[in-house]
C-alpha cells in the first residue's frame, strides 16, 4: 500500500508529510511514535503538563514522517490501525484527566471520528473514491486534532473544545457523506428505471 | 460484516425461472408434464412476480463463441436441449437480463444453422481460433459499454448468471465454481479473496488451481480496451501456428483426461465380463464383445471430443491473457445451481435430466445465506432467518426497508438499555437480538431477490456500526441512572476504540493484499507455465490455503465471499487465506537473511494454524475467537441482561483484545511466510 493511503486520514498536513522523506521504514516510525506518546502520557501526572504536549508533538512528527517513509515490506498494513488506536486512545486518556463530565463528550467525539473513518473505507469500496479533500481537511486529520485537544487539555478547556470539535466534525462528515450517497442512490434508481 | 448484505444484489428473479424450478423437483420421468407447466404455472412467491430488473450495470454487448463442434461434427451450441437448443436457451436467458446486442461467432459452414436458431443476433464468421480473436478484438474496439463473453455450448439454470450480471460489485469478473465436479469441462483458476490471480487455458497450466472457470466472462467498459488488446495479442500469437511451448501442454492434458476416463471404462469392462458369463443363459442380451467395443469407442470419442473442443476454446485463452495482463477480475460463484457443457446428444439429454433434479428455488433460498459467517450467526440465526427473508420477499419488502427496521429496533434497544432498570436491560437484550436477526434478513433478502445495490450495501454497513455504538451509549446512560459513575463512558469509549482498531486492521490488511496483487510480475502469454519464481507463492497456495484466514469478522469480506454458498464454504475459507503474496518481490538483498528467518517463522505459524483446523469444531472455535458481530451482539445481550453495563464493556474489552492480538499475530505471520 502506498504509505500516504487515504485510510491514514492525514488531513491538511498530508501534502507536507508525504514530501518529507525520512530514513527508516514507515512502520518503525509509527511504532516509535506510539512508544513516545505512551511514555510521555505515563510520565505526566494527573494533569496535562508540557510533558504530554511534548509527547504528542513527537508523536505527530514521527507518525507524520511515516507517511513519506519507505513502506515496511510486508507489514505496512499495520500503520493505519496504529494511527487509529493512538488517536482514540489519546482522546480517552485526556478525557479521563479532565474529570468525569468530559467522558460523555469524549464518547461523542469518538463516535463522530469513527463515522468518518468507516466512511473513508466504505466510500473507497463502493464509490471507488475517498471523501473529497475538503471534508478530510476540515476535520483536521489526526495530526491537527490531537494537537488541538492536547493544548485544550493544557489550558483546561478540554470539555468545550472536544464538544465543539465533535459537533463540527459530525456535522460536516455526516452531511457530506449522506449527500454523496444520495447521488449514488439517484444514479442507481435512474439505471433501474432507464434501461 | 457478515451476513447482512454487504452486497445487495437484486435480481430479477423472473417468474418463469422460478416456476420452472418449482416444478422440476421430481426428476426425469415427469419431464413431459414439466414443460407443459413451465410457462403457465403461477409461482407461489412474491419474488417471482417482480419484473426483471437490470442491475447497476447493464451488459451492453454479448459475444457468444460457438466454434466448438459436437461429437457428430455439427456445432455443439446447437445440440438439442429441452424444447430448443443450447444456444437458443442461452439467448433467452440473456434476454431476461435485457442484454441488447448479441453477437455470435461461429464457423463459416454453420452460418445458416446459427442464423436459423437465433434470428435476432449478429453472426460473425471465423475459420480458425485466430480469427475468433480478431473478431472479438474488433467488437471490443467498436462497441460501447461492457462486454459479456460466453461459451455458446453451456447450459445452466437461469439464476446462474444473475450474480455475474447484476452484482454491482463485480465490475469485471467470471462465473466460477470451487466444486471438483466441473474440472473436466472447465479450465482451472486460482482465486484469492474473490479475485482471479491465475488462470489456465487449453495451452497454459497453473500451480494449484482452486476453482474452475465456467465459460462466462464479463468486462466493464473500463476493461474493454484490455480485452481488445489481449484479443489482438492472441490473434498475432496464433497466426500461422501456435507458439511451440503450447502444444505439449494440450497433449499432457489429453493424457490426463484419458486416465480419468479409463477408470470409468474399466468399471464398465468388468460389467461386460459378467455379461459374458451370462452368455448363453440369457440369449436376449446383446453380444458382450460388441458391448465392450462400444464402450471403448464411446470413451475414446469422449476424450477426442474434449481435445477438439479445447482447441477451439477461445474464451479460456482470453481469460488467461486478461489475468496475465493484470486486469482485475472478481468472481461470481455458481453455488449449487446447475451447469454443464454437453458435447454430444447423449450428454445433452443427461444434462437435461440432471438439471431437472435440482430445485432452483430451494437453491436460491439456501444460497441467500452467506457461507463465511461466524458461529453464532450460522447456527443460531441463519437457519430461520432465511425463511423470514422468503416471507419478506413474498410480502414485497425491499432490503433497504428491512435494514431501516433493523436500525430502528437497535435504537429502541438502546432506549430500553438507557432506562437503567433490570427489566429495561432484559428488554434491550431481547430487542438487540431481534434487531440482529432482522439485520441478517436484509442481506439474505437482497441475495434471494437478487436486489443488489451500492446504497443498500452502504446503509447496511453504516447502520450495523451505528446500532452497536448507539447501544453502547444507551448502556452508559442506563448505568449512570442506576447509580454507576460517569467513568462508564470511558469504558464505552475504550470499547469503541478497540472495535474501530479491529475493523481498521481488517480493512487495511485487505487493501494491502489487493495492492500487492496488482504489483505482481506479469508472465508473457507465449509462456505456458507460471514462472518458477512463483513457486514460493505456490507454497503459500498449498499450505496457506488450508489455514483459513480469520477474516470472518464483519466488514472484511470481499465481494466473492458474500455470494457464496454453503457447499462452497470450505473452498472459500481456503481461498480467503490462500495464495498470494504480500508484495514479496521488493525486499532488497541486505535484508535477505533476515527475511528468510521471518519467512520460516511465518510458515511455522501457518502450519500451526492448519493443524488447528483439523476438526470442524476447532475451525468454528477459531472463527468465534475473533468475536465477529454475531458473537459480539450475543455477548452484549447476555452480559447486559444477566449482569450489567460495566460487565458488558469489560467483557467486550477483554475478548476484543484477545481477538485483536490473535488476528494481528496471525496476519503478521502470514505476511512473512
Amino acid at each position: 500500500m502506498e504509505s500516504a493511503h487515504p485510510y491514514r486520514d492525514d488531513g491538511p498536513l498530508a501534502g507536507l508529510w508525504s514530501r518529507w522523506h525520512v530514513g527508516g521504514s514507515s512502520l518503525l516510525l509509527m511504532l516509535l511514535a506510539v512508544a513516545l506518546l505512551f511514555t510521555c502520557l505515563r510520565l505526566d501526572g494527573a494533569d496535562t503538563s508540557w510533558i504530554t504536549v511534548g509527547g504528542v508533538a513527537l508523536f505527530v512528527l514521527a507518525a507524520g514522517a511515516s507517511a513519506g517513509a519507505r513502506p515496511a515490506p510486508l507489514v505496512q498494513w499495520l500503520v493505519p490501525p496504529l494511527l487509529r488506536i493512538s488517536e482514540y486512545g489519546l482522546i480517552v486518556w485526556l478525557g479521563l484527566r479532565s474529570g468525569t463530565d468530559a467522558l460523555a463528550v469524549v464518547y461523542g467525539l469518538l463516535a463522530a471520528l469513527a463515522f468518518h473513518h468507516y466512511d473513508i473505507v466504505y466510500r473507497l469500496r463502493h464509490q471507488s473514491a475517498p471523501p473529497p479533500m475538503w471534508v478530510r481537511s476540515i476535520g483536521g486529520g489526526w495530526g491537527l486534532r490531537t494537537l488541538l485537544l492536547t493544548f485544550a487539555s493544557l489550558a483546561d478547556v478540554f470539555v468545550p473544545v472536544a464538544a465543539t470539535l465533535a459537533v463540527w466534525c459530525a456535522m460536516f462528515y455526516v452531511a457530506e457523506s449522506v449527500h454523496s450517497w444520495t447521488k449514488v442512490a439517484q444514479t442507481e434508481r435512474r439505471n433501474l428505471a432507464g434501461q | 460484516m457478515t451476513s447482512r448484505a454487504s452486497s445487495r444484489s437484486q435480481a430479477a428473479v423472473h417468474g418463469r425461472a422460478v416456476a420452472r424450478a418449482g416444478v422440476t423437483g421430481e426428476g426425469g420421468q415427469r419431464q413431459g408434464a414439466q414443460t407443459a407447466v413451465e410457462d403457465g404455472a403461477a409461482p407461489e412467491g412474491g419474488v417471482a412476480q417482480r419484473p426483471p430488473t437490470a442491475g447497476w450495470q447493464v451488459t451492453s454487448t454479448t459475444v457468444l463463441v460457438a466454434t466448438v463442434a459436437s461429437s457428430s461434427g455439427g456445432p455443439a451450441a446447437l445440440l438439442p436441449f429441452r424444447d430448443g437448443c443450447v444456444l437458443g436457451r442461452l439467448v433467452d436467458q440473456l434476454g431476461r437480463h435485457r442484454t441488447q446486442d448479441i453477437h455470435v461467432v461461429t464457423r463459416p459452414e454453420w452460418e445458416e444453422a446459427i442464423h436459423e436458431a437465433v434470428p435476432g443476433s449478429q453472426v460473425h464468421l471465423a475459420r480458425g481460433v485466430e480469427e475468433v480473436f480478431g473478431t472479438i478484438a474488433r467488437i471490443a474496439e467498436t462497441e460501447p459499454g461492457s462486454v459479456l463473453l460466453v461459451k455458446a455450448d453451456v447450459v445452466m439454470h437461469d439464476s446462474a448468471l444473475d450474480g455475474l450480471l447484476l452484482d454491482p460489485r463485480v465490475a469485471s469478473g467470471i462465473l466460477t465454481s470451487t466444486s471438483s465436479r466441473y474440472h473436466k469441462d472447465g479450465t482451472g483458476v486460482r482465486l484469492h479473496r474473490g479475485r482471479v490471480v491465475s488462470a489456465e487455458s487449453t495451452y497454459h497450466t497453473i500451480i494449484s488451481p482452486t476453482a474452475v472457470f465456467l465459460g462466462a466472462l464479463k468486462l466493464s467498459d473500463d476493461d474493454r480496451p484490455a480485452l481488445a488488446q489481449v484479443a489482438r495479442e492472441l490473434a498475432d500469437l496464433c497466426e500461422g501456428g501456435l507458439p511451440e511451448l503450447w502444444e505439449p501442454k494440450l497433449a499432457a492434458k489429453a493424457r490426463s483426461w484419458g486416465t480419468g476416463f479409463f477408470s470409468r471404462w474399466s468399471a464398465q469392462q468388468a460389467l461386460a465380463r459378467e455379461l459374458e458369463q451370462l452368455d448363453g443363459l440369457a440369449p436376449w442380451l446383446p453380444d458382450p464383445a460388441e458391448i465392450r467395443a462400444d464402450i471403448a469407442a464411446q470413451f475414446r470419442q469422449s476424450v477426442l471430443d474434449r481435445v477438439e473442443a479445447a482447441r477451439h476454446d477461445a474464451v479460456g485463452l482470453l481469460l488467461t491473457g486478461l489475468v496475465r495482463s493484470g486486469t482485475a477480475l472478481n468472481c461470481s460463484y455458481l453455488r449449487s445451481f446447475f451447469w454443464a457443457r454437453p458435447l454430444s446428444d447423449d450428454e445433452a439429454a443427461t444434462a437435461s435430466l440432471q438439471m431437472s433434479a435440482i430445485n432452483e428455488r430451494q437453491v436460491l433460498l439456501d444460497s441467500a445465506v452467506k457461507a463465511s459467517d461466524g458461529f453464532f450467526t450460522t447456527f443460531f440465526v441463519s437457519p430461520y432467518s432465511k425463511y423470514l427473508a422468503r416471507w419478506a420477499a413474498r410480502r414485497g419488502f425491499t432490503p433497504n426497508q428491512v435494514t431501516t427496521v433493523s436500525m430502528a429496533l437497535g435504537i429502541v434497544a438502546a432506549l430500553a438499555f438507557a432506562s437503567g432498570s433490570r427489566a429495561g436491560l432484559v428488554a434491550g437484550a431481547i430487542l438487540l437480538q431481534v434487531a440482529f436477526t432482522t439485520d441478517c434478513v436484509d442481506g439474505q433478502l437482497a441475495r434471494y431477490t437478487r436486489t443488489f445495490s451500492k446504497l443498500g450495501a452502504w446503509l447496511d454497513s453504516v447502520f450495523d456500526r451505528s446500532k452497536e455504538y448507539v447501544v453502547y451509549a444507551g448502556l452508559c446512560v442506563g448505568a449512570i441512572r442506576a447509580g454507576d459513575d460517569a467513568t462508564i463512558w470511558a469504558l464505552a469509549g475504550a470499547a469503541l476504540a478497540l472495535q474501530v482498531f479491529r475493523h481498521s486492521l481488517d480493512f487495511s490488511y485487505a487493501a494491502h493484499q489487493h495492492q500487492s496483487m496488482t504489483e505482481m510480475e506479469r508472465v508473457p502469454l507465449w509462456q505456458a507455465d507460471e514462472r518458477p519464481e512463483t513457486l514460493t507463492r505456490a507454497w503459500r497456495a498449498t499450505f496457506g490455503a488450508n489455514a483459513a484466514d480469520d477474516m470472518v469478522d464483519d466488514e472484511a469480506h470481499e465481494v466473492a465471499d458474500e455470494t457464496t454458498l454453503p457447499d462452497e464454504t470450505e473452498a472459500v475459507a481456503e481461498d480467503a487465506a490462500g495464495g498470494v503474496p504480500a508484495g514479496v518481490a521488493a525486499s532488497p538483498e541486505g535484508v535477505q537473511a533476515r527475511s528468510e528467518v521471518l519467512r520460516a517463522i511465518g510458515r511455522a505459524g501457518i502450519r500451526l494454524s492448519v493443524l488447528l483446523e483439523r476438526r470442524s469444531w476447532m475451525k468454528w472455535a477459531k472463527r468465534s475467537l475473533v468475536l465477529p458481530i454475531g458473537e459480539r451482539f450475543a455477548l452484549i445481550s447476555l452480559t447486559a441482561a444477566l449482569a450489567g453495563p460495566r460487565v458488558t464493556f469489560t467483557a467486550l474489552l477483554a475478548w476484543g483484545s484477545v481477538a485483536a492480538l490473535y488476528t494481528m499475530t496471525g496476519r503478521i505471520l502470514r505476511s512473512w511466510a
